[in-house]
C-alpha cells in the first residue's frame, strides 16, 4: 500500500462542465484498460456478493458444527473444517460480510468528513485553517491500530466504535490531501468569477471547487478503503473484532494460527488468505486509479 | 479389626476424627474417601495408612502424577504460565499468572490433597475442638526461610492477623490466631466451621504464609524469601520470572537446579513455545485452541479434576422460564456427553443440575442422572403451552462456551426450541448478566440481567459459593431462585462439621437442584496442563499453583 | 511541536476519561461492590472535577509521568520505555534488513519500467504490503520456529545474549516486518526514481556527459528518496500497529505486547502512555525526516514540502 505524498494537486484553467466529463470519461476508459483494476475489481466484486448471499453460496451454515472435526480439504469441505467441525469454507465466506460492512463504511465516513474539513481549511483560511492545521497534525501522529484498541477497550467492543474511530483517524488524512487540492483551486478564474457573480460560499465551495477536485478524492477514497480492510483486519486479529461465534476473518486466524504446527494449516490458511486477497484487491484497484488520475 | 491403634495419631483425637475413623471401619465411606478426609482433618498420612492396613484394605499406591521415569537430578525447567497482572504481594495479587510465581517460593498451611482434599504442607496436622470454633495447628519444624531463619507460629501468628484485615475478615479478627507454643497455632473463629483449613489452603491463593515481619504490600521481588523449593532469583513482569533450587527445602532437595517462568498473555504463544521446544511444560490450557497440545506425541496433557462448571441460568421469577416443567424440558433436551465429547473432547465429567461435584466427598452418587429424553422434553413443553418456544440465550465470548451454546442451540432445537444466540464480549457480558445485587431487595435475584445463558464459575474446595451466591442471596441469582426448602439445606450443610453429617443435606441439595433447574449444569471440566514426555513428576492444581519440587527431566 | 503534544494529550484524555464513563467500574467488574469502585476512582483520581484531571493528565504528559500501571503498579514510563526500546531494536533489525533490498528493487523496477522485471517487483511489492503482518508472522513461526527448528518462537533473548544470538532471537519477527516493509519501500524509490529520471536536472546532466552511474548517484537518487523518507516517517504508526500483530505471535515483550496485555487487563495508564509515546516518536521522526530530506536536497526547505 502507498501512501501518496500529499501533494497531488490537479492544476486547471477554468475547466467547464462538458471538458470536465470529457476528462472524467477519458479517465475511466483509462482505468478500465488496466488489467491491475480489472483483476482487483474481479476478486472485490467475488467477495461483495459472498458478503450479499453468505447463506446461499456457502454450502454448510457457517455455524454449524456436526460434519466432523479437523477434517483437511476435500470435496465436501474444499477449505477443510476446524476444531467444532465447522466449513471453514463456509466460514469464509459468511465472514466477508464483516469486514464489508465495518471496512468500507469506516472509510467512506472518514473521506465524507476529511472533504467537508479539507474543503473548509482550504477555503476558509484564516484562524480556522491554522487551528484546524494543527489538530489534524496532531491526530496524524496517533497511530490507528493502537487508538483502535485504547477505543474498543474503554467503549466496547461494538462495529460503531470501530468504524468511529478507524473514520476519525483517517478524517485528518484525507483533510489534508483535500485542503492541498482546495488551495491550488481557490485561486484560479473561475473561483474569483464565481465571487463576482456573488455566489454564496457554499455553493462555490461544493459545486465549483469540488467537482474540481474529485480526482484526488477519489484516489483518496480507494486508498483509505485498502487501509480500512488491513486496519480492521488487523484490529480483529488483535481480539477488538466481532465476538464469536461471528466467522470474522481476522478473529478467524487469531483463533487458529496456533493450530498451524498442528498440520491443521487449512484453518488459518484461508481466512488469512481471504483477508490478503481483500487487501491485493482493493489496493490493485486504487493503484490503478492513482497512476490514471495522476498522469491526467 | 476393631482393635486399632489410635496412639500412631501422635496426639488425641477429637470427635470429628473419631467419628471418621468408626465411620470407615463400619464400612460409612470407601478408604479412598477415608484418605481424602482424614487427610484435612489433618491426620497424618502414615496414620491413616495404619488404619487402612489394619481393615486390610490397601491396595494400590497413591496416584500421584507425573508419568514413570527415573527423575534425574539438575537442569532448568522452563515453563509457559501467564503473565503476572499484579504485582507479586502475596495478600494482594488477583490473577492465576502472579498466584504461579509467588506460590513457587511462598507455601500455604494447607496443601492440595486428592480430589478436592487437602494435604499437609506447612502445617503437619491440624484439628478442630469439639464444634469446629477453635482450630489446632502443628507448625513444621525446621523449615527455613530462604532469607534466613526459621519458620515459627510467630510468623503464622502474624500472616493470619495480616490476612483478618481484608481476605479472612469473615472467619477472624486480629488477635484470633495465638501461638500456643512455637510449632502450634491455635485460631478462634468467629464462628464455627468445619472446614475452615480450605480458608487456609491452595483454594484461597492470598493464604500464603509469609515471615511475621513481611508488611502488607511487600512484593516478593522486593524481598526474596519463602519456604517453598524454589528461590526467586530474578522477575521481570514483561519477561520472566527465574528460580533456584533451595537445597534446604523441607521436603527434600528438588532435582532441577532451576525453573523459569516464561510469561506470555496469549496462550497461543505458550503453545506454540512449547511445541517449538523452548518451554518444557505449561501451566493451564484449555481444550479449546489447545488442540496442538492435545494431538502431540511428544507432550503428556493431565487433567486436574475440580468443581469447576458451566451454568445455563434460567430466570425462575418472571418471562418464559416461570414453569418448572420448561426448565426441566430444556435440561432433558440437551445431550451432556455429546456437549462434554464434541466441545471438551470428554475432558470432564458430565453435570446432573447441581454444583456439587463429585470431588467433594460428601457427593451423592447414587442420585440419577438425567439424560437426554427428547420426548419427555416435548411433552413437557407442551403441558406448559411453550410449544416451539423461541427464546436469547446471553454467551459470553469466554472459552469453550460459544460453542457450548452453539451446540446447545441446535440440540434444543429437536426438542421444538428456538434459540436465538447472543454472544457478547466478556465485559460486556459481565456488565449485564446479573446486575449488581441489591441485599435490601429480597425476594433474591440480580437486579435486572438477562433472562436466559451461560455462565461460568470456577473451581473451589468447597461448593459454598455455588450453594450461598448462585442458589440463595441474590450477588449471582441471575435464576432469581427462591426456596426455602433448598436455603434449609445449605443452612443444615453450612452448620455440620463433619462430612458424615454434611452427606444428608448435599443429598437434599443436590435432589432439590435437580428438580426444580434454576440452572442447568450440563458439565464440570477438567482444568489441564502440559508438560514434555521427557519431563516428569509435576503437580498442578488447576488454580495456578505449579508444584515442582519433585519434577525433573527423565531424559 | 508543544502544541500538537497538548492536543495529542487532550484526545487521549478524551479517549480515555470523557468517554467510557466510570472507570473503576470498568476495571473492576460489575461485581465489586460500590464502595470499592469509588476508593478505586478515588485513588486514581476519576473522581476528581474533569478540568482537574484533563491538567493532571496534560501535566503528565509533559513530564511523561503515567502513573502506574493498574496491574503491576509498576512505574507506566518505565514499563513502556523498556517495551519501546525491545520493539526499536526489532524495528531497527526490519529496517535493516527492508532497505536495502527494496531500494535497489525500486531502482531496478524504475530502469525497467513496465517490462516484466519491474511488473514483478510491482506486484510483489503490493502483495508483500497487502498481506497483515501477524499473517506473514504466523506462517514465518510455524514454518521456520516450529516445524524446522530455525529461530526461535519466543522472541526475547536472554538477559546476557550478544548481538549475534540476540539476532538468532529476532531473525523471525523482524523478517515479518521485513517483509511488509518492502513493498512500501520498494513502490515508493520506484515512483520517486521515475519522477526524477524524467525530470529537467536529469536530462541536463546527462546532456552535460556525466556517466548514467554519476547521473544516477548524484542527481537522481538524492532526489528520489526525498518522497520515500517522508513515507518512512509518515508510516511510523502504522508500522507501530503491525508490530502488535508480530510481538503477539512471537511473544515479544515489545510496545505491542504491552498494549495488548493492558488492552486484556483494561491497564489504561499503560495504553495511555503507550499511545502517548508513539505519538511523540511520531511526531519526532517526520521532524527528522523534514531535516534529512533538506539536507539531501537543499532547494527544498523546510515547510516547502507541505
Amino acid at each position: 500500500m502507498t501512501d501518496h505524498p500529499s501533494s497531488i494537486v490537479v492544476p486547471g484553467q477554468m475547466p467547464d462542465v462538458s471538458e470536465r466529463k470529457q476528462a472524467r470519461r477519458e479517465n475511466w476508459r483509462l482505468i478500465r484498460r488496466r488489467p491491475a483494476f480489472l483483476i482487483g475489481m474481479a476478486i472485490l466484486l467475488v467477495w461483495v456478493v459472498c458478503a450479499l448471499f453468505p447463506l446461499t453460496i456457502a454450502p454448510h451454515h457457517p455455524l454449524d458444527f456436526r460434519t466432523g472435526l479437523n477434517q483437511s480439504p476435500s470435496w465436501d469441505h474444499p477449505f477443510g473444517t476446524d476444531q467444532t467441525g465447522r466449513d471453514v469454507f463456509s466460514r469464509v465466506i459468511a465472514g466477508a460480510r464483516d469486514i464489508l460492512r465495518i471496512a468500507p463504511a469506516a472509510a467512506v465516513l472518514g473521506v465524507l468528513f476529511g472533504v467537508i474539513l479539507g474543503m473548509l481549511m482550504g477555503y476558509i483560511r484564516g484562524w480556522f485553517d491554522i487551528i484546524a492545521s494543527r489538530i489534524v497534525e496532531s491526530f496524524l501522529a496517533l497511530p490507528v491500530v493502537l487508538v483502535g484498541l485504547l477505543a474498543v477497550t474503554t467503549m466496547g467492543n461494538s462495529a460503531w466504535v470501530v468504524i468511529g474511530v478507524v473514520a476519525a483517524l483517517f478524517t485528518p488524512i484525507v483533510a489534508r490531501t483535500v485542503r492541498a487540492a482546495v488551495l491550488a483551486e481557490r485561486e484560479l478564474d473561475y473561483v474569483t468569477s464565481a465571487k463576482l457573480r456573488g455566489e454564496s460560499t457554499m455553493f462555490i465551495m461544493f459545486r465549483e471547487i469540488l467537482p474540481n477536485v474529485m480526482g484526488p478524492i477519489v484516489v483518496e477514497l480507494t486508498v483509505r478503503l485498502g487501509y480500512a480492510v488491513f486496519t480492521v483486519a488487523t484490529l480483529s486479529f488483535l481480539g477488538a473484532g466481532p465476538p464469536p461465534p461471528s466467522p470474522d476473518w481476522g478473529s478467524q486466524v487469531s483463533d487458529n494460527y496456533s493450530s498451524i504446527v498442528s498440520g491443521f494449516w487449512w484453518r488459518t490458511f484461508f481466512p488469512a488468505g481471504a483477508i490478503a486477497s481483500l487487501v491485493i484487491s482493493v489496493n490493485m484497484i486504487a493503484d490503478s486509479v492513482q497512476s490514471v488520475m495522476e498522469a491526467s | 479389626m476393631s482393635e486399632v491403634n489410635f496412639e500412631g495419631a501422635g496426639r488425641p483425637l477429637g470427635k470429628l476424627e473419631q467419628e471418621l475413623i468408626s465411620s470407615y471401619m463400619a464400612k460409612g465411606v470407601s478408604r479412598r474417601s477415608f484418605l481424602v478426609r482424614g487427610s484435612y482433618l489433618g491426620l497424618s498420612a502414615a496414620f491413616l495408612g495404619s488404619i487402612v492396613a489394619a481393615c486390610g484394605d490397601d491396595e494400590e499406591g497413591g496416584g500421584d502424577s507425573g508419568g514413570a521415569g527415573e527423575v534425574k537430578e539438575g537442569g532448568t525447567l522452563r515453563v509457559a504460565s501467564q503473565r503476572p497482572g499484579s504485582p507479586l504481594d502475596p495478600v494482594g495479587m488477583d490473577n492465576l499468572g502472579t498466584y504461579t510465581v509467588v506460590s513457587t517460593c511462598l507455601e500455604y498451611l494447607c496443601g492440595p490433597g486428592e480430589g478436592a482434599a487437602l494435604a499437609p504442607m506447612l502445617a503437619e496436622e491440624w484439628s478442630p475442638n469439639d464444634d469446629g470454633s477453635v482450630w489446632t495447628f502443628k507448625i513444621r519444624k525446621g523449615v527455613k526461610w530462604h532469607d534466613g531463619g526459621e519458620l515459627t507460629a510467630a510468623d503464622v501468628v502474624a500472616t493470619l492477623d495480616r490476612l483478618s484485615v481484608g481476605n479472612l475478615a469473615a472467619y477472624i479478627v486480629e488477635g484470633a490466631a495465638t501461638a500456643v507454643d512455637d510449632s502450634t497455632v491455635q485460631v478462634t473463629l468467629n464462628a464455627p466451621d468445619g472446614q475452615f483449613p480450605y480458608q487456609l489452603s491452595v483454594y484461597n491463593p492470598q493464604s500464603l504464609i509469609t515471615p511475621a515481619d513481611f508488611a502488607t504490600g511487600t512484593v516478593l521481588n522486593d524481598r526474596k524469601t519463602g519456604t517453598g523449593p524454589f528461590k526467586l532469583e530474578s522477575y521481570d513482569s514483561a519477561i520472566k520470572a527465574v528460580f533456584v533450587r533451595n537445597d534446604e527445602y523441607w521436603g527434600g532437595k528438588p532435582k532441577l537446579e532451576k525453573v523459569e517462568f516464561i510469561f506470555s498473555d496469549d496462550i497461543d504463544t505458550q503453545i506454540n513455545g512449547v511445541i517449538a521446544g523452548e518451554a518444557d511444560a505449561i501451566v493451564l490450557f484449555a481444550v479449546v485452541g489447545g488442540d496442538a497440545l492435545l494431538n502431540n506425541g511428544d507432550v503428556t496433557v493431565e487433567s486436574v479434576k475440580g468443581a469447576s462448571h458451566r451454568q445455563l441460568w434460567m430466570n425462575t421469577r418472571e418471562g418464559n422460564f416461570t414453569d418448572v416443567r420448561v426448565r426441566q424440558a430444556v435440561a432433558l433436551g440437551i445431550d451432556r456427553q455429546q456437549l462434554l465429547d464434541v466441545v471438551l473432547q470428554g475432558r470432564g465429567v458430565i453435570g446432573n443440575d447441581h454444583p456439587i461435584a463429585p470431588t467433594y466427598e460428601y457427593f451423592d452418587a447414587s442420585q440419577a442422572q438425567r439424560t437426554r429424553d427428547i420426548e419427555k422434553a416435548k411433552s413437557l413443553l407442551a403441558e406448559a403451552g411453550k410449544e416451539g418456544l423461541a427464546v436469547t440465550m446471553f454467551v459470553p465470548d469466554l472459552v469453550e462456551i460459544p460453542q457450548l451454546a452453539e451446540l446447545m442451540q441446535s440440540q434444543l432445537k429437536e426438542i421444538g426450541m428456538d434459540v436465538t444466540l447472543n454472544v457478547i464480549s466478556t465485559d460486556t457480558f459481565y456488565d449485564s448478566w446479573c446486575k449488581v445485587y441489591d441485599s435490601t431487595n429480597e425476594p433474591a435475584g440480580c437486579d435486572g440481567g438477562e433472562e436466559f445463558g451461560i455462565v461460568d464459575y470456577g473451581n473451589r474446595g468447597t461448593p459454598d459459593v455455588y450453594l450461598v451466591k448462585a442458589y440463595s442471596t441474590g450477588e449471582w441469582n441471575s435464576a432469581h431462585y427462591v426456596s426455602e426448602e433448598f436455603r434449609a439445606a445449605v443452612a443444615a450443610y453450612q452448620a455440620a462439621l463433619t462430612v458424615e453429617e454434611r452427606k444428608a443435606p448435599i443429598a437434599e441439595i443436590q435432589r432439590i437442584a435437580n428438580e426444580d433447574v434454576p440452572y442447568v449444569i450440563p458439565y464440570f471440566y477438567d482444568s489441564l496442563f502440559a508438560y514434555k514426555k521427557n519431563v516428569a513428576g509435576i503437580r498442578a492444581t488447576g488454580l495456578g499453583h505449579f508444584y515442582l519440587n519433585s519434577a525433573g527431566f527423565t531424559s | 511541536m508543544l502544541v500538537t503534544l497538548w492536543l495529542l494529550a487532550t484526545i487521549v484524555f478524551l479517549l480515555v476519561s470523557v468517554l467510557p464513563g466510570n472507570v473503576g467500574r470498568k476495571v473492576l467488574g460489575p461485581f465489586a461492590p460500590e464502595a470499592e469502585v469509588q476508593r478505586y476512582n478515588q485513588a486514581i483520581g476519576t473522581d476528581r472535577p474533569l478540568l482537574q484531571q484533563y491538567f493532571t493528565s496534560i501535566r503528565r504528559a509533559f513530564t511523561l509521568d503515567f502513573g502506574k500501571s493498574y496491574g503491576t503498579r509498576e512505574d507506566v514510563r518505565d514499563m513502556v520505555l523498556d517495551a519501546l526500546g525491545r520493539s526499536g531494536k526489532l524495528a531497527l533489525l526490519a529496517f535493516v534488513l527492508t532497505i536495502p533490498i527494496s531500494i535497489v528493487a525500486g531502482i531496478i523496477a524504475a530502469r525497467r519500467q513496465d517490462k516484466i522485471t519491474d511488473r514483478v517487483i510491482v506486484n510483489a511489492g503490493l502483495a508483500s504490503s497487502s498481506i497483515p503482518e501477524f499473517v506473514t508472522a504466523s506462517v514465518l513461526l510455524s514454518i521456520f520456529a516450529v516445524q524446522l527448528g530455525w529461530g526461535k518462537a519466543f522472541a526475547n533473548p536472554p538477559d546476557n545474549a550478544g548481538p549475534i544470538e540476540q539476532l538468532q532471537y529476532l531473525v523471525l519477527p523482524a523478517t515479518a516486518m521485513a517483509i511488509a516493509y518492502f513493498g512500501y519501500i520498494a513502490r515508493m524509490t520506484r515512483a520517486g526514481v521515475i519522477t526524477a529520471l524524467h525530470a529537467d536536472y536529469t536530462r541536463t546532466a546527462t546532456m552535460k556527459g556525466l556517466s548514467k552511474r554519476q547521473v544516477m548517484v548524484r542527481h537522481v537518487l538524492r532526489n528520489a528518496l526525498a518522497p520515500t523518507i517522508t513515507v518512512i516517517s509518515v508510516q511510523i504508526g502504522y508500522l507501530f500497529g503491525g508490530i502488535i500483530g508480530v510481538e503477539k505471535v512471537f511473544n515479544y515483550a515489545g510496545l505491542g505486547s504491552l498494549m495488548l496485555g493492558a488492552v486484556g487487563a483494561h491497564d489504561v495508564p499503560v495504553l495511555q502512555g503507550a499511545v502517548m509515546l508513539v505519538g511523540m516518536i511520531y511526531m519526532v521522526s517526520t521532524l527528522l525526516a523534514d531535516l534529512l530530506i533538506a539536507y539531501l536536497n537543499p532547494r527544498i526547505r523546510l515547510g516547502a514540502t507541505k
